[in-house]
């Protein structure tokens, strides 16, 4: 996407979470200066699960690492727990420092994406308009549950059915219809006057 | 988000740095009591001082990385990584903590910004922080 691209961010309501007051005031201003329609701020990833229980958002990022209730704990609950359609919400989380134990978390709670910092608004922003476009399956499974972890979706390993619906097995079949003739396949290629 | 209207990106980009521009000052003070808060520890050295050490450079860290100040992350981050490692093998070492703060200091004064001095003082607290086995 070009810097002289449009971003529309005029009817996004977006959910922020962080204990840290001065780094959830600083994440409140990149998303102002993004043009999103509202911004809602959460100091605790349980005031979030409450407000959650009275509205909806559109996005919400969040600090990983908070005090009681972390980052990845509020996933695995908007994702196993949350009301449908809350528990779809993308859900991007900014990481600081953690300690190594945390790292290998991150990847299985659900979250649609783990932004480490430094995180300039550049990076942010190209991370949301990824997720307005993207079109990766929701898996629920019985130890995970969230956005396909597979950017790219090349089917199941060969000799097994897949996980998910929209797997479809590497085997080629039988063909169902009659091949087309040449004369047919020109005529797909045939620039033709319309009359509009 | 692909409806007719919004912004241009440049223009949503330079909004959201300008916005954070103005809260420079405001975080460069936070910063700095925050390295003042590690320099009283190392001077009383308390026996909760390395929780409370890594909780004062992981706020640096969060705080500062929204900014652009490489060089002063990058000795937070450290910090952060150094503390933890220590804590977790038992080891605590005040004297690397001490570096940390002095390298703080100096590139906080920088502005964080890049420089060849401060390409070696990161280099040593990389070598220091390779000295204490990571975790797991």
């Amino acid at each position: 996407m070009a810097k002289s691209d449009r971003v529309n961010l005029a009817h996004t309501t977006v959910l922020l979470i962080d204990d840290q007051p001065t780094s959830l005031d600083m994440l409140g201003s990149i998303v102002q200066g993004f043009g999103c329609k509202e911004q809602i701020k959460c100091a605790s990833a349980q005031a979030a699960v409450e407000l959650l229980a009275r509205r909806s958002v559109d996005l919400i990022l969040i600090d990983c690492i908070m005090p009681d209730m972390d980052g990845y704990d509020f996933v695995r609950w908007l994702r196993r727990d949350a009301p449908a359609p809350t528990r779809y919400v993308p859900v991007i989380m900014i990481l600081g420092h953690a300690s190594q134990a945390k790292v290998h978390q991150g990847r299985d709670c659900g979250a649609s994406f783990i932004v480490a910092k430094p995180l300039s608004p550049s990076l942010l922003l190209k991370r949301i308009i990824w997720l307005g476009g993207e079109d990766r399956d929701f898996v629920e499974s019985e130890h995970y549950i969230g956005p396909d972890r597979r950017v790219h979706n090349y089917g199941p390993p060969p000799g097994t059915d897949g996980r998910r619906e929209s797997d479809l097995s590497g085997d080629l079949g039988e063909a169902v219809e009659e091949n087309m003739d040449q004369d047919e396949i020109d005529m797909l290629m045939k620039p033709m006057k319309v009359s509009l | 988000m692909a409806r007719p209207g919004g912004r241009l990106i440049i223009e949503a980009e330079s909004r959201a740095n300008q916005a954070l521009d103005e809260q420079r000052d405001h975080v460069f003070t936070l910063l700095t009591a925050n390295v003042d808060a590690i320099e009283a520890l190392c001077a009383t050295r308390p026996s909760d001082a390395p929780d409370q050490i890594y909780a004062f450079a992981s706020a640096m860290v969060d705080m500062a990385g929204y900014l652009d100040v490489p060089t002063f992350f990058e000795a937070a981050f450290s910090l952060c990584e150094i503390a933890d490692r220590m804590k977790n093998a038992g080891s605590w070492s005040w004297p690397s903590v001490e570096v940390h703060v002095r390298a703080l200091r100096l590139t906080l004064a920088a502005q964080g910004q890049t420089s060849a001095d401060s390409d070696r003082l990161l280099e040593g607290l990389r070598a220091l922080t390779a000295h204490v086995p990571p975790i797991g």
